[in-house]
């Protein structure tokens, strides 16, 4: 059994129409998903797919209606175990600005650490390696207000880090930054995932960041569209475009090639490998 | 209507030992039924020019012309001009506060000085033109979906029936669908309806996609003007300033430094895909 | 508007700005009880010896202390003359009509206005050489005694310095809206006070809902990094080191010092 894993979860919630009806409706439906320890997962599902309430049940937030969520065997519905999942599968919202609860970073790093009562020089300890992780250290007695959105994301990770969890689940944690920004969050999480096999869950509507998951996931409707390695995911384009998602570049621009009749193999997502074969077509 | 800066130079906390000069001596000529975008690193000055578009800032020096006229003339009516160039800002649902989405859109039109009947029309022509439909209006806006409310608050401005409409990173947080409506909706404009659209955006993909004309902005100045294939040809001045190319700019390179001689001045997918196609299959099979 | 700063810390380095804030607070209720109690010349003199070595100590520019003055200006002048008509004590020195102002009048204004000033820059060291943040951190201590009579007194101290984390965003948010709705045409100057209160419903409902939003956000945040109220340790424990203690010695000095000095009149 993996460190997450999830069992025929279903998630309705309640809200009222104008005549005040209560109205029930299916944000997840029917998931099953199997993470493995150290692996870099991603969850792909465009606005209103049930990737976010998927995420909140990962971390305790939400109670399925139905199903079981485990997290590295604890079960979620269960209310004791609440917190030491919240210290296992810790969770990094999109917002960077309403997510940082003090004035400083490294005080802000800190927090998570306080909570769970680890004692002070241990959270010293914590803090430093944390910062390092994702390249903050220079900025630990910087007001986080100045700071920018991917350096404040990258403070949220630390701060998640310093908490020292087997998993790290991100709710679109990029959306809201701008192109460098993305880049670093992103390679935090890699170096996250490679050199201290944290497991990463990311949730994102950006294909980019999907081309080296070791697994992925496309959420629509609530349900798991597809799952698979990305060469599998990305070889079917027209069902991500069906989702409303698009595919990576080089995805696309062989799968345009192929259509117009140029012999490539399915399932092309790296830049080395459809040059590669554009060299062997040309040659030939 | 032509919009004419002249030499700004915009310079924050005037006096203090903080002053910055965000905007250094710029200038730009936009007309109706253009299509520009505005690129630039975070912090190289593209939101503070923008604001000066509409007077929302003054600059502390050169001036704005609009039709030949300085906007910031005491006889000039500022407010006016204000509804003639539509500002939206980032996250702009996050202006919404009326408790009807029809309410809210007539907002500016009453501003503006319209009867409540022509408010009304205005805002069901603006509603109708992003794609809300007649049964949502009495809903309140924090009752949509994120795209929708986007929607609703572009709308809000478009009432106003604006000849220039200048958007900051209008698809900040939306999903490809989104965007695409969003984008959709501005081709549209510009080309049915001849506003002047002006777009800051941090996706090279979609300014190759959609702008006419690029212009970079870089530490306060405006670094290159042009039209997309032209300035996405400076790629290594561009990667200095912190931007990038479109990724299919990249990849042609690629290829033709492996040894195919495909052009590298492309920037979209249609024309990446007629290159590589005349390349691999030779003239005889081109366009088949 | 981002690198506006919080309360009016002065960031220098100084033997004072190093206390530890409990240590501070306690000065402080210390040096206002002095205040109050002292009734003669020579307890006024201590406490202005002790204010200015204080200050001294501070490295905080004179300029800086008087600037709090301002706003209590009025209050001083008028609790002053109050005072100078009111009080008929000892020799009259002005006889005009009702008006008779006596040498204990004018002493004793003297005294007050005295008193309040010295009030406003006794209470301005604390704010200037301690950060907000750290000023919670020191109520929280200090007032730990009184969760024995259930009041939540982390949780207000955690109220506490998530406003003070939220302002400068909210200052950020509210400068956005009011552009936002400047570029809709709204009209913030024009009409009459109800008018007035009106036009500034467009910046206040969006800052409301959003600030609600935020709030909800934060809650979920802080639930996820397993916030859950006073069973917590700290990154920063407060601790008294030799310093704080000495500190604490000479705040009791001044006191016996003071009502010494009382008695002697």
């Amino acid at each position: 059994m993996g460190i997450v894993q999830t069992l025929n979860l279903v998630y309705d919630y309640i809200t009222r129409d104008e005549y005040d009806n209560e109205i029930k409706i299916r944000a997840i439906d029917g998931l099953d998903i199997d993470v493995e320890k150290g692996q870099f997962i991603v969850v792909l599902g465009r606005n209103g797919s049930g990737k976010s309430s998927f995420a909140k049940h990962l971390n305790a937030l939400l109670r399925p209606t139905s199903g079981t969520v485990v997290i590295n065997g604890l079960d979620t519905s269960d209310k004791k175990n609440k917190w030491s999942i919240r210290q296992e599968a810790g969770m990094v919202f999109q917002n960077p600005d309403n997510q940082l609860v003090s004035q400083i970073v490294e005080d802000d790093v800190a927090f998570g650490a306080e909570n769970l009562a680890v004692p002070t020089d241990e959270i010293r300890y914590r803090v430093n390696k944390a910062l390092l992780s994702v390249n903050m250290t220079d900025y630990r007695m910087r007001a986080v207000n100045n700071l920018s959105g991917g350096q404040k994301q990258r403070v949220a990770i630390a701060g998640i880090m310093a908490m020292e969890p087997e998993c790290i689940i991100l709710d679109e944690p990029t959306a809201m930054l701008d192109p460098v920004g993305r880049r670093e969050v992103i390679e935090s999480l890699r170096k996250l995932n490679l050199e201290k096999g944290i497991t990463v869950i990311l949730i994102t509507h950006h294909m980019d960041e999907a081309i080296n998951a070791d697994n992925i996931f496309v959420m629509d409707k609530g349900k798991i569209l597809i799952s698979g390695k990305p060469s599998k995911i990305f070889a079917n384009i027209e069902l991500l475009k069906e989702a409303g998602l698009e595919v990576p570049v080089v995805t696309e621009l062989a799968y345009e090639l192929k259509k117009e009749g140029i012999e490539l193999p399915e399932g092309l997502i790296y830049e080395d490998e459809l040059i590669e074969e554009v060299v062997k077509l040309y040659k030939r | 209507m032509v919009l004419e800066l002249k030499n700004i130079q915009y310079k924050y906390n005037v006096g203090m030992s903080s002053e910055i000069e965000a905007i250094k001596d710029v200038n730009l000529v936009i007309k109706s039924g253009e299509f520009v975008g505005i690129i630039g690193h975070t912090g190289s000055g593209k939101s503070t020019l923008i604001q000066h578009f509409n007077g929302l800032l003054k600059p502390t020096g050169g001036e704005v012309l609009c039709d030949g006229e300085d906007i910031f003339d005491k006889k000039y009516d500022i407010r006016r001009h204000r509804c003639n160039v539509g500002m939206v800002f980032q996250y702009p649902e996050h202006q919404l506060f009326e408790s009807s989405i029809i309410e809210d859109v007539c907002f500016g039109p009453l501003n503006k000085g319209l009867s409540k009947d022509d408010a009304y029309k205005a805002a069901k022509k603006a509603l109708s033109l992003v794609g809300i439909t007649e049964d949502l209006y009495e809903k309140s806006p924090f009752e949509l979906s994120g795209g929708q409310k986007r929607r609703v608050a572009i709308a809000g401005v478009l009432a106003m029936d604006p000849e220039m409409l200048i958007l900051d990173e209008p698809t900040a947080g939306l999903d490809p669908v989104g965007r695409d409506a969003i984008y959709k909706l501005l081709t549209e404009l510009c080309a049915e309806k001849g506003i002047a659209v002006v777009v800051v955006s941090h996706s090279m993909e979609d300014m190759a996609k959609y702008a006419k004309r690029l212009i970079v902005m870089y530490r306060g100045t405006v670094l290159f003007d042009d039209v997309p294939n032209e300035v996405f040809k400076h790629r290594d001045e561009l990667e200095k300033c912190g931007l990038t190319v479109p990724k299919i700019s990249y990849i042609m390179d690629k290829i033709m430094q492996a040894g195919v001689p495909v052009r590298t001045d492309i920037i979209n997918m249609e024309d990446a895909k007629e290159e590589l196609i005349r390349v691999l299959t030779g003239f005889k099979n081109y366009g088949k | 508007m981002s690198n506006i700063t919080i309360g009016q810390y002065y960031n220098v380095n100084s033997i004072i700005h190093k206390l530890d804030p409990r240590v501070k607070l306690f000065g402080t209720l210390i040096f206002i009880v002095a205040l109050f109690v002292a009734n003669n010349s020579v307890s006024y003199a201590i406490i202005t010896f002790s204010l200015v070595a204080v200050i001294i100590a501070s490295k905080v520019p004179f300029i800086r202390l008087i600037k709090g003055m301002k706003q209590i200006l009025i209050i001083l002048i008028i609790s002053s003359l109050c005072n100078m008509f009111f009080v008929k004590s000892g020799n009259t020195l002005v006889h005009f009509g009702a008006v008779n102002i006596t040498s204990g009048g004018v002493i004793k204004a003297a005294y007050i206005g005295l008193r309040l000033i010295y009030l406003v820059i006794g209470t301005s060291v604390m704010t200037l050489t301690t950060k907000p943040s750290d000023m919670a951190d020191g109520l929280e201590k200090s007032l730990g005694f009184l969760k024995v009579i259930k009041i939540p007194v982390h949780e207000i101290a955690m109220m506490m310095s998530l406003a003070l984390r939220f302002i400068p965003t909210l200052m950020e948010e509210t400068d956005k809206i009011i552009k936002a709705q400047t570029a809709r045409g709204a009209d913030f100057e024009s009409g009459g006070l109800i008018r007035k209160v009106k036009n500034y419903i467009p910046i206040l409902v969006p800052l409301f809902v959003s600030s609600i939003e935020r709030a909800l956000e934060l809650a979920t945040a802080m639930e996820a990094r397993c916030y859950r109220g006073g069973v917590r340790t700290k990154f920063r424990p407060l601790k008294y080191n030799k310093t704080d203690i000495i500190a604490y010695g000479v705040q009791i000095l001044f006191l016996a010092g003071i009502i010494c000095a009382n008695l002697l009149s």
